[in-house]
């Protein structure tokens, strides 16, 4: 393969790229909400609200694309702050609950705030500014503050409150404190991504803010596997690209991803990444339940 | 006018009611939140559509062949989805992940199927007969979905309350040991839990797409959010909590219509539900579980 077969390669598969990309991005933001063990599924209304910002400051005030990314990250982490404090005060399955609703209402407002977003026909004619190197950066710049997050006094407190909420609390670790950062954390990440999306894309839809979003980002970040920060880039890379290789199943794709996604969590809790990744010596165990009584759950 | 649209809300609510009482049970009996539940409301609603429209089935036969196909899609979940996940020690949230991934599945198999269209019911599936009393029209489809509801939600009623399957229900509800250790078979009532789950979402399937003539594969998305809020509010478990909690909603949003606010009246319903998680976690009705670590 000689240095203009790659380029063609990457001239004719750049808007896929670019989408892996940002899906690898995607992934990461939930991964930093997994690995302090808040099931967070807000991600995907957070990417919303992140898209539709980046998309109104370039369609409808013509700012240059990093103000209108830059202030989606800002209104979500403005958002993520006040819904923060009610979300974490919720355990288990009332804070699924709750963040899945949050993805509900910001698909509706979506919908229905016409003069803002155009509703169902969505939001046309966003420039295309951003190229598959900025993505590049932007996801190695974050595996590396993922990597440095989860290696550091911060990433300690995240494993502990995981894996026994009462147990971190006991052992001193301000659980809400490191609780907020995450869900902070994995909230701008994924508004970023959105932002991202508005400048690759061109065309925003309220519809690709559904259901079906969610799953892909879980799909994503649990085939990787959260015991590594490059588990979600992994997973986010191999299931965006599969397309590619399964041309002829296009229509069975979402098909594919809800069966990828159930034998995953059935007979591959921990992800593709967890053989390799022994941080710090230790095993890391995701879904699997802690030591506590099984009708007391972890949830 | 007004009753006109109190007798809406009160209908749209016992679908919702119908659908809820599902998700309540299998969340309620075996700490499961089965979003599937959804996909199955949709499927079953396609079930009776095609018996309808292409084998000519009477309407009642194919509502009650897509209930029990409703039951019967649950019941294969729960054999090839979660009964794997709970032998191999899955924890809560697991469950929840695979029954998202099990609901792309079932979504994506009634896309196929359909083709992405809008299916409607062929004209005469039901008598075309309108009552007009007081000011209100009363149509026999509206006043069919009320009889049918009302009779399910008793019947559940009863189902929970007065027979040995439900009393083994609440056992395991309230601890799944203690109910294996008195000797209750607790691998076929989950599974006949399950069944009934999702007979009920099936039938709630049925009655929305005959009521709003329109059967679709996206048709159960917005339902599982509204089952959540009727769960949340009703409070976790309590059938009571989940009927009134149902209506609730429907009237909910009837009136934002009403007022004016239609278009935003699932941003209202979803309001409400945060309302209540933050200060109301409980719900209405809720027995007291511990939420806060």
């Amino acid at each position: 393969m000689t240095f203009s077969d790659v380029a063609d390669w990457f001239q004719i598969y750049n808007h896929s790229f670019a989408t892996a990309l940002i899906n690898a991005v995607m992934a990461l933001s939930l991964y930093f909400s997994l690995r302090a063990g808040i099931f967070n599924l807000s991600a995907v209304g957070f990417m919303a609200l992140g898209a539709y910002t980046a998309g109104i400051f370039a369609v409808k005030l013509g700012t240059i694309s990093i103000v209108g990314i830059t202030v989606g990250v800002l209104v979500s982490l403005a958002v993520g702050s006040i819904l923060v404090f009610p979300i974490l005060r919720l355990r288990g399955h009332y804070l699924a609950i709750a963040t899945l609703s949050f993805g509900g209402i910001v698909q509706a407002l979506a919908l229905n705030l016409d003069s803002l977003t155009n509703g169902p026909a969505g939001l046309i004619g966003v420039p295309v500014t951003v190229k598959v190197w900025h993505l590049l950066i932007i996801v190695s710049v974050l595996v590396y503050v993922a990597w440095v997050l989860t290696t550091s006094r911060t990433g300690r407190a995240w494993d502990a409150i995981r894996t026994d909420l009462s147990a971190a609390r006991a052992m001193g670790i301000n659980v809400e404190h490191y609780r907020l950062v995450s869900f902070l954390i994995s909230t701008a990440t994924a508004a970023l991504a959105g932002g991202l999306w508005a400048h690759v894309n061109r065309v925003i839809v309220p519809f690709e803010f559904g259901f079906p979003q969610l799953t892909f980002v879980l799909v994503n970040t649990l085939l990787g596997g959260i015991s590594h920060p490059v588990g979600p880039v992994l997973g986010a890379l191999l299931v965006s690209t599969m397309p590619e290789w399964l041309d002829k199943f296009e229509q069975y794709r979402e098909m594919i991803i809800g069966f990828l996604l159930v034998v995953i969590v059935i007979y591959l809790p921990n992800g593709l990444i967890a053989p390799f990744a022994t941080m710090r010596g230790r095993k890391f165990s995701f879904f699997k339940p802690t030591q506590a009584k099984p009708s007391e759950g972890e949830s | 006018m007004l009753l006109q649209q109190v007798i809406n809300g009160i209908l749209t609510g016992s679908v919702y009611a119908l659908f809820a009482l599902g998700f309540n049970l299998v969340l309620g009996a075996l700490n499961i939140l089965n979003v599937a539940q959804g996909a199955i409301f949709t499927l079953s609603a396609f079930v009776a559509y095609y018996l309808i429209s292409i084998y000519g089935v009477p309407f009642p036969l194919a509502l009650l062949a897509a209930t029990v196909a409703g039951g019967g899609i649950n019941v294969l979940l729960e054999l090839l989805v979660f009964r794997p996940l709970r032998s191999r020690g899955g924890s809560a949230m697991s469950s929840l992940v695979a029954s998202i991934g099990a609901s792309m599945i079932l979504i994506s198999v009634a896309q196929l199927m359909s083709g992405a269209q809008v299916e409607r019911f062929p004209f005469g599936t039901l008598p075309e007969i309108q009552w007009t009393e007081f000011g209100m029209r009363i149509s026999f489809t509206q006043v069919l979905v009320l009889v049918t509801t009302m009779v399910t939600m008793a019947g559940t009623y009863i189902l929970l309350n007065r027979t040995r399957l439900g009393k083994a229900i609440r056992t395991i509800a309230f601890d799944e040991r203690i109910a294996r250790m008195l000797g209750i078979p607790t691998v076929s009532v989950a599974r006949w839990t399950f069944f009934v789950s999702g007979a009920l979402g099936g039938l709630a399937g049925v009655l929305l797409g005959i009521m709003y003539n329109s059967v679709y594969f996206l048709m159960g998305e917005p339902y599982v959010l509204k089952g959540f809020a009727a769960i949340v509010i009703g409070g976790f478990g309590s059938v009571t909590g989940v009927i009134v909690a149902s209506m609730m909603i429907g009237l909910l949003e009837v009136f934002s219509t009403v007022i004016g606010i239609g278009t935003f009246r699932d941003v209202v319903t979803f309001g409400v539900l945060f309302l209540f998680l933050l200060f109301r976690p409980n719900g209405l009705f809720g027995r007291d579980e511990e939420v806060r670590p």
